[in-house]
């Protein structure tokens, strides 16, 4: 397979205001602006070949947003190569976005007062979709995604999901080689994010698109990438298989569990209780030690149990980690 | 073919900014609604002036002409209704624009194409009933047929001439993020400075030479004056000329501010 994206060193900084708090300040700064320069990403470099699917996770603010919009052309970086599909993004944009789909999760993208569907007609128009392709793909999609009647509604009407949904279809309706998902989990439910992710998969199977996700929730991507790139502070943490980080590093589970009434004593090998009282219990669970379902069924035949809440370490504990591997 | 494909993709915006401006129609109802009202108010305040200096031609206008010059007014109004300035300062300060730059469509011509679509509306939906209540109750010539269609053609000049400078404006927002003043005081300038408030006739001399270098006059006050047929044949194709000569030049502007907007925005990440 051939590469698809080579990233050789990027580096972007951000020039802000800086401004204090208060009235004389805000007076202040219009005669004489003070800045600050911000890095947001500090030399990263990557390939991704045709066909994958990267998850790129990171915290809020580690230069995920960043470097998809280098990728995709609406940003230039302050130094750096990018070459995406044989282009240069932010030179030829016009032609180079032909190539491409993007999700950006917090932007609107379709016709705010009119329904998806006159989105995608106007897709078909300008990407020059074939008209019988156009409609098969989209029936297609529709069906795959299950919004029949959402594509009708004007989008104002709609909920954050459901537009959520819709974007995704736009922005794959001209089968773009590169799509890139920009926090595309924003506003799912669980079951919707199910479907996205065998959506996603399917596209990807069928039409070999490769796609790249951010997120900085870990579950999300688990089950739809096989190779994950960590980021923090515009640095490059780990890019590998996400098997590795999850045999590794998700070692441990939280279980937060609620009891209608119980006596408190717990103890059970590779469990570590964080928090109890007479209704909860907080465990963490290496899972190297002891199986979850095995916790989980003792637990129930023990206790009068009312809810279990399994949740793996957040993206934050996982990089700590990595760098305490790195010092040693 | 390449052209003609282009274009389509273009008209397929149209046809997106159309469609908005059928889910506002009960606005354009609304504007049809009121222009009557606009006119009876000058009707009255002229009239009142008339009569009372009892002067049969004030500024070159008889009372019926002056009537006329409003009635026109209101028409050219609807063809020169740009918001492109609102769109762009909108998407910018809430940082919406970015997906504008992710689909392959030229910035430029994208709103262009759109603004063409609204006021194709308002002008179908408006046209024809300002024309008939003007002929009917305020007196409105039917022009000869050369005035007509050189008004016809003026008007749409003047919509792009009025797209460039709202546009133009627009692209200021990269960098000044809010414009609301400043598009308060374009369209202050686009109405007294282009006629909209009195005939510019009305100003002194050396004013109005000063006004035939700037470009408001060419949006309503020109299209006005050739409708009235207070322009010679040859002196019509002059003005239309002049409007060519402003698209041109608010053109060639606009694609200068706009690749520093863009640079801008890619630069800083709006």
């Amino acid at each position: 397979m051939r590469d698809v994206i080579n990233v050789k060193d990027l580096k972007k900084t951000y020039k802000t205001h800086l401004r204090k708090e208060g009235f004389f300040s805000a007076v202040k700064s219009l005669i004489k602006r003070e800045y600050k320069l911000k890095h947001a990403l500090q030399g990263i470099s990557f390939n991704i070949k045709e066909g994958e699917i990267v998850g790129f996770i990171g915290p809020n603010g580690a230069g995920k947003s960043t470097t998809i919009k280098a990728l995709s052309g609406v940003l230039f970086p302050t130094s750096g190569i990018i070459n995406t599909l044989g282009f240069v993004p932010w030179k030829d944009r016009i032609d180079y976005v032909k190539n491409i789909g993007v999700v950006f999760g917090q932007k609107p993208q379709l016709h705010w007062d009119l329904p998806p569907l006159d989105t995608y007609a106007l897709n078909k128009v300008v990407y020059d979709i074939p008209e019988n392709e156009y409609k098969k793909k989209l029936n297609y999609m529709i069906k795959l995604l299950e919004v029949e009647e959402i594509v009708r509604t004007p989008v104002r009407d709609l909920s954050l999901g459901e537009r959520m949904k819709c974007k995704l279809i736009s922005s794959l309706l001209h089968n773009p080689r590169l799509v890139f998902l920009d926090e595309p989990s924003i506003g799912l439910d669980v079951i919707a994010k199910d479907k996205m992710r065998d959506f996603i998969l399917d596209i990807n199977k069928k039409q070999k698109t490769t796609f790249i996700i951010t997120t900085h929730d870990m579950s999300d991507i688990e089950r739809l990438c096989k190779r994950i790139i960590i980021i923090n502070h515009g640095l490059i943490v780990y890019d590998g298989p996400i098997e590795k980080i999850k045999k590794e590093y998700l070692n441990h589970k939280h279980l937060d569990i609620k009891f209608n009434k119980w006596n408190q004593k717990f103890v059970l090998k590779g469990c570590k209780v964080i928090f109890k009282d007479e209704y909860e219990l907080k465990l963490e669970l290496d899972t190297k030690k002891q199986t979850i379902k095995k916790v989980i069924s003792f637990l129930i035949s023990t206790f009068d149990v009312a809810d279990i809440i399994v949740q793996d370490p957040p993206i934050e504990e996982i990089i700590q980690k990595i760098y305490k591997e790195k010092i040693k | 073919m390449n052209l003609l494909k282009k274009i389509s993709h273009y008209m397929a915006t149209s046809k997106i900014g159309w469609k908005v401006g059928i889910k506002y129609r009960f606005n354009f109802f609304i504007t049809t609604l009121t222009t009557p009202l606009n006119i009876i108010i000058f009707y009255f305040l002229w009239k009142a002036i008339f009569d009372y200096t009892g002067i049969e031609i004030i500024k070159g206008f008889t009372f019926n002409a002056m009537i006329q010059y409003y009635v026109l007014s209101m028409i050219v109004g609807f063809f020169i209704w740009a918001e492109t300035d609102k769109w762009i300062a909108q998407d910018v300060r809430r940082g919406h624009i970015v997906s504008m730059f992710i689909v392959p469509v030229r910035f430029m011509w994208q709103h262009l194409a759109f603004e063409a679509g609204i006021n194709f509306l308002g002008v179908i939906l408006n046209l024809i009933p300002v024309f008939l209540i003007g002929f009917l109750f305020f007196g409105l010539n039917i022009a000869p047929v050369f005035y007509f269609t050189s008004f016809l053609v003026s008007v749409v000049l003047a919509f792009l001439l009025a797209f460039f400078l709202s546009f133009n404006l627009g692209l200021t927002a990269f960098w000044m993020k809010r414009i609301t003043g400043l598009r308060r005081v374009k369209r202050a300038l686009g109405l007294f400075l282009g006629g909209g408030m009195i005939p510019l006739t009305f100003f002194p001399e050396s004013v109005q030479k000063i006004l035939h270098f700037l470009p408001f006059e060419y949006t309503r006050y020109v299209p006005i004056n050739i409708y009235l047929g207070n322009y010679s044949v040859s002196y019509v194709f002059l003005q239309l000329g002049l409007q060519v000569a402003w698209i041109l030049a608010l053109y060639l502007l606009s694609v200068f501010v706009y690749k520093r907007a863009f640079r801008q925005f890619a630069g800083a990440g709006v």
